[in-house]
C-alpha cells in the first residue's frame, strides 16, 4: 500500500512541478507585480504602491470600452457560432455523398493558428488586392472590409470561420450519442426533425452543449491573435479587445505592473460566470 | 534488446554535444540580436566578410539571433529584465533608446580605448543626426546606427505632370480646390506643396469628387495603430510648429499645431481622399495600393520605393518622390535609425565592443550598403545613389528637412498613436484625444525620469 502511496506520489510529481514552476509561481510573481510601479527602466527594483495600479484601471475608460468590446464581441460571436455549430451538426447526422470530405474542410479552419488565420484574412481582406474583399463586394457595396464600416463584421466572421468548428465537432459527437430510441419515440409522438432537435437532442446533450458555450464564451471573451493579426485593435482603439488592452500595456508602453493588475482584475471577473456554469454543469451531471 | 537501447541513448546524446565539443577551435561567437528582414539579410553578408577576414585577427567569430520582425523589443526585454548574459549586443531603434538605454554598456569608453578599437573608428563616417539618435539625453554614446529610415512624400510623376500641362485639368483642379478646401489653390511641383496642396491634390485625384480622375482615391493615409503612423503623422505636425516634446522636454501635444495636423490627416479619411480600409493600413497595403494604381500619392517610408518602383510593378518609372509637404515652418522629413549596442549583462563586453567599433568603419558600412541594406554614411549613400537612386533622394531629403524624435519617444509611442489614430478616426474629438494624451503621457514620462 505504502510502495503504491509512493509510485503515485512520484507519478504526480513531475506535472506537479511543471505546474509550480509555470504556473502558480507566474500567477504569485504576476500578483505581486500589479501591487508595484514595475517598467522595464525599474525591474531590479520596483516600487510598491499598493492598489493604486487597480484603481487607475478602473477609472480608465479605455479599459472599460475593451471590457465592453470585448463583451459584445463574445456574445455576439458566441450565439452565431453556437447556433452555426449545431446546425451544422445536425445536418451532419444522416448520410450523404462527400460527407467525409466536407467534414474535413469544416474541421479545417480550426486547426490553422489564428494569428496565422488573421494574417491570411488581412490579405485577402485587402481593399486593393484581397480577393474575398472583391467577391464581398456584391453582398457588402464595398471592398474596404477592414474600414471603420464593416471592420466588426469582417472580424466576426473571420473568427466564426477560424472556432465555429470547435462548437460543430463537439455537438457533431455529443450527438452521436443521443439514444436513438428517444428519438423513434418523438418521431412517433409527431415530432418534425426542429422539434426532434429542441426538444429531444439539446437538452441530452446539455451537460457538452453548456461546457462548450463556456469554453466558446471565455475564448472569444480573450481573443488576441486574430484581432491582433488584422486590425491591432484598430481603427484607434475601435476594435481594441481586453487581451489587446493587457498586451499594449505590458509589451508596447512596457507597463508590467498595470498590465498584471489587468490581467488579475480580468480573472476575477471572469471567475464568477465561470465558477456558475461549472457548477451548474457539474450538478446537471449528477 | 535493452542493451541496443542504451547504445542508441548514448548515441543520440554524443551527437546532441557533438556540434560544441567538435567546433572547429575554440574561439568565443558574440552574439548579436537583430531584425529580421533585408536589414539582417545585409547584415548576414558583413558578418561572412568578418568571420572569414577579421575573426582571427581580432579573436573571435560573431553571429546574429533573429527574434522575429514583429514584437523583438518584447523578446529583447525579457532577456533585458532576466539580466540575461545569453546575448552580447543588443537591436535598438534611435527612438527606443529611452526606454532601454539603462540595460546597455555605453560604447565610447571602449571606442577611445586603441586595445579594444583596433581599427582606429570614430564616429565621424556616420551621419550625424543618426549618431546622436543613438546618445542619452546626457550625451552618453550607446550604439552604432546601421540602418536608415525616414520619410518621402511619393507622387504620380506622371499624373503630376499632366496635371501641370493639361489646361483643362488646372480649372478642375483650382475648382475643386475652391470648393472643397475655400481656398485659391493652382497645381505646382510636388517639392513645393503645402499640406494644403496636398489635399487640394488628394481632392483632385479622387473619383468621388472628380469622375474624371485615373485613380480612385487621392493619397494613402497610414491609419493602423502603431507607432510608425503617428510618425508618419508627425512630419505634418512639425511643419505646423509643434513637437513631441517642449525644449524643457516636457510632452508637448495639447497645441493649435497638433490641431491643424490631425485636421490634415481627419479630411483624407473622413472625405474618402484614401481607401477606407487605410484606417487599419500600413506599410504592406500602402506599397499594394500605389502599385495597383488606386491612389496618386503617399507619405511613406523609404523602404517602400524598391517596392513600389520594382521593374515589374505597372508603376515603375512613374514615381518620383520628394520631402512631404510643407507647413509655416518648412518641409519636415522623420528619420531615424536601427542599431546595436552592446548588453550590460554580457560577459563578453570587450569583444562584443571591438566588433561595434568596426561597424563604424566605412568598410563595414560599405558592405551592408551593397547587400542592401541602408548604412546611414554620407559618403557611402552618395556613392552608391547610381546603383540605388533612392539612396540619392534619401541624402537631399534627410540633408534639406530631415528630423529625428528624441530617444525618450518609445516611451509614449504607445499612447500617442492610440489616441492620434482616435482623433483621426473620428473614434473621439481632437480635445478630449490631445488633452488626454498630454495627460497620460506627461504622467508616464515622470516614471522615466
Amino acid at each position: 500500500m505504502k510502495k503504491k502511496k509512493i509510485v503515485g506520489i512520484l507519478l504526480l510529481l513531475p506535472l506537479t512541478i511543471w505546474l509550480v514552476a509555470f504556473a502558480l509561481y507566474p500567477i504569485l510573481y504576476g500578483l505581486r507585480l500589479s501591487l508595484f510601479n514595475a517598467r522595464i527602466n525599474n525591474i531590479d527594483n520596483p516600487t510598491f504602491i499598493g492598489l493604486q495600479n487597480y484603481v487607475k484601471l478602473f477609472s480608465n475608460s479605455e479599459f472599460g470600452q475593451s471590457l465592453l468590446w470585448s463583451l459584445k464581441f463574445a456574445v455576439i460571436c458566441t450565439l452565431i457560432q453556437m447556433v452555426l455549430g449545431i446546425l451544422i451538426a445536425w445536418l451532419f447526422q444522416r448520410s450523404f455523398p462527400g460527407k467525409g470530405l466536407a467534414t474535413t474542410l469544416i474541421l479545417m479552419p480550426m486547426v490553422v493558428a489564428p494569428f496565422l488565420m488573421g494574417t491570411m484574412f488581412r490579405l485577402l481582406f485587402n481593399e486593393s488586392v484581397g480577393p474575398i474583399a472583391y467577391l464581398l463586394s456584391g453582398l457588402t457595396g464595398t471592398t474596404a472590409l477592414l474600414g471603420m464600416a464593416w471592420v466588426n463584421p469582417t472580424i466576426i466572421g473571420a473568427d466564426t470561420i477560424n472556432r465555429m468548428p470547435f462548437v460543430f465537432i463537439n455537438m457533431y459527437s455529443a450527438m452521436q450519442g443521443v439514444p436513438q430510441e428517444l428519438l423513434e419515440a418523438a418521431t412517433m409522438d409527431g415530432a418534425n426533425a426542429f422539434q426532434k432537435l429542441i426538444h429531444v437532442t439539446i437538452p441530452t446533450i446539455s451537460s457538452i452543449f453548456g461546457i462548450t458555450f463556456l469554453e466558446k464564451l471565455l475564448q472569444s471573451f480573450l481573443i488576441f491573435e486574430l484581432i491582433f493579426a488584422m486590425t491591432a485593435g484598430g481603427p484607434g482603439t475601435f476594435t481594441q479587445s481586453v487581451s489587446i488592452f493587457i498586451y499594449r500595456r505590458a509589451f508596447q508602453r512596457s507597463d508590467y505592473g498595470m498590465a498584471c493588475a489587468a490581467s488579475f482584475a480580468l480573472a476575477l471577473i471572469l471567475l464568477v460566470p465561470s465558477l456558475y456554469l461549472v457548477r451548474r454543469n457539474t450538478k446537471g451531471d449528477k | 534488446m535493452k542493451k541496443v537501447l542504451v547504445a542508441l541513448i548514448i548515441v543520440a546524446m554524443m551527437l546532441c554535444i557533438a556540434p560544441s565539443a567538435f567546433a572547429a577551435d575554440d574561439m568565443y561567437t558574440v552574439r548579436m540580436v537583430y531584425w529580421p528582414g533585408p536589414e539582417s539579410d545585409a547584415m548576414d553578408v558583413v558578418l561572412n566578410y568578418w568571420n572569414e577576414n577579421k575573426a582571427e585577427e581580432a579573436g573571435f567569430y560573431v553571429e546574429q539571433e533573429l527574434f522575429g520582425r514583429d514584437n523583438i523589443m518584447l523578446k529583447e526585454e525579457a532577456l533585458m529584465a532576466a539580466k540575461s548574459s545569453d546575448v552580447d549586443l543588443f537591436f535598438t531603434a534611435s527612438r527606443w533608446l529611452g526606454k532601454y538605454w539603462m540595460h546597455m554598456e555605453p560604447l565610447q569608453p571602449y571606442l577611445d580605448n586603441p586595445e579594444i578599437n583596433i581599427y582606429g573608428a570614430d564616429t565621424e563616417g556616420r551621419i550625424p543626426a543618426t549618431v546622436d539618435g543613438f546618445r542619452w539625453l546626457d550625451g552618453t554614446l550607446y550604439g552604432v546606427p546601421m540602418d536608415l529610415s525616414n520619410h518621402f512624400l511619393y507622387y504620380r510623376s506622371d499624373l503630376i505632370d499632366e496635371l501641370l500641362s493639361n489646361e483643362e485639368w488646372q480649372a478642375t483642379y483650382k475648382k475643386i480646390a475652391m470648393e472643397q478646401l475655400g481656398k485659391e489653390l493652382e497645381p505646382k511641383d510636388p517639392a513645393d506643396w503645402t499640406w494644403d496642396d496636398y489635399l487640394a491634390a488628394s481632392f483632385f485625384f479622387t473619383k468621388a469628387y472628380n469622375p474624371d480622375s485615373p485613380t480612385e482615391y487621392g493619397n494613402f493615409t497610414h491609419g493602423k495603430v502603431m507607432g510608425p503612423t503617428a510618425f508618419l503623422w508627425t512630419n505634418c505636425y512639425w511643419s505646423f510648429g509643434g513637437d513631441w516634446f517642449d525644449a524643457d522636454g516636457n510632452v508637448a501635444f495639447d497645441n493649435d499645431a497638433a490641431r491643424q495636423a490631425l485636421a490634415v490627416w481627419k479630411t483624407s479619411f473622413e472625405k474618402g481622399l484614401t481607401p477606407e480600409s487605410s484606417v487599419n493600413g500600413e506599410f504592406a497595403e500602402d506599397n499594394e495600393a500605389m502599385i495597383a494604381g488606386q491612389c496618386a500619392m503617399t507619405v511613406h517610408w523609404n523602404a517602400g520605393y524598391a517596392t513600389i518602383d520594382a521593374e515589374d510593378s505597372p508603376v515603375h518609372g512613374k514615381i518620383k518622390v520628394c520631402a512631404p509637404p510643407a507647413g509655416p515652418e518648412g518641409h519636415f522629413a522623420y528619420n531615424h535609425t536601427l542599431g546595436v549596442g552592446i548588453s550590460k549583462y554580457s560577459e563578453h563586453k570587450e569583444e562584443a565592443a571591438r566588433w561595434a567599433a568596426w561597424l563604424y568603419t566605412d568598410e563595414a558600412a560599405k558592405l551592408y550598403a551593397e547587400a542592401g541594406g541602408i548604412a546611414p554614411s554620407k559618403a557611402v549613400l552618395e556613392e552608391m545613389s547610381d546603383q540605388f537612386p533612392v539612396y540619392g533622394y534619401m541624402v537631399d531629403v534627410l540633408n534639406d528637412c530631415g528630423k529625428n524624435l528624441p530617444p525618450t519617444a518609445g516611451i509614449i509611442e504607445d499612447m500617442a498613436c492610440g489616441l492620434l489614430a482616435d482623433a483621426w478616426n473620428g473614434v473621439i474629438d481632437f480635445d478630449t484625444a490631445l488633452s488626454q494624451l498630454q495627460a497620460e503621457a506627461t504622467e508616464e514620462m515622470s516614471y522615466w525620469q
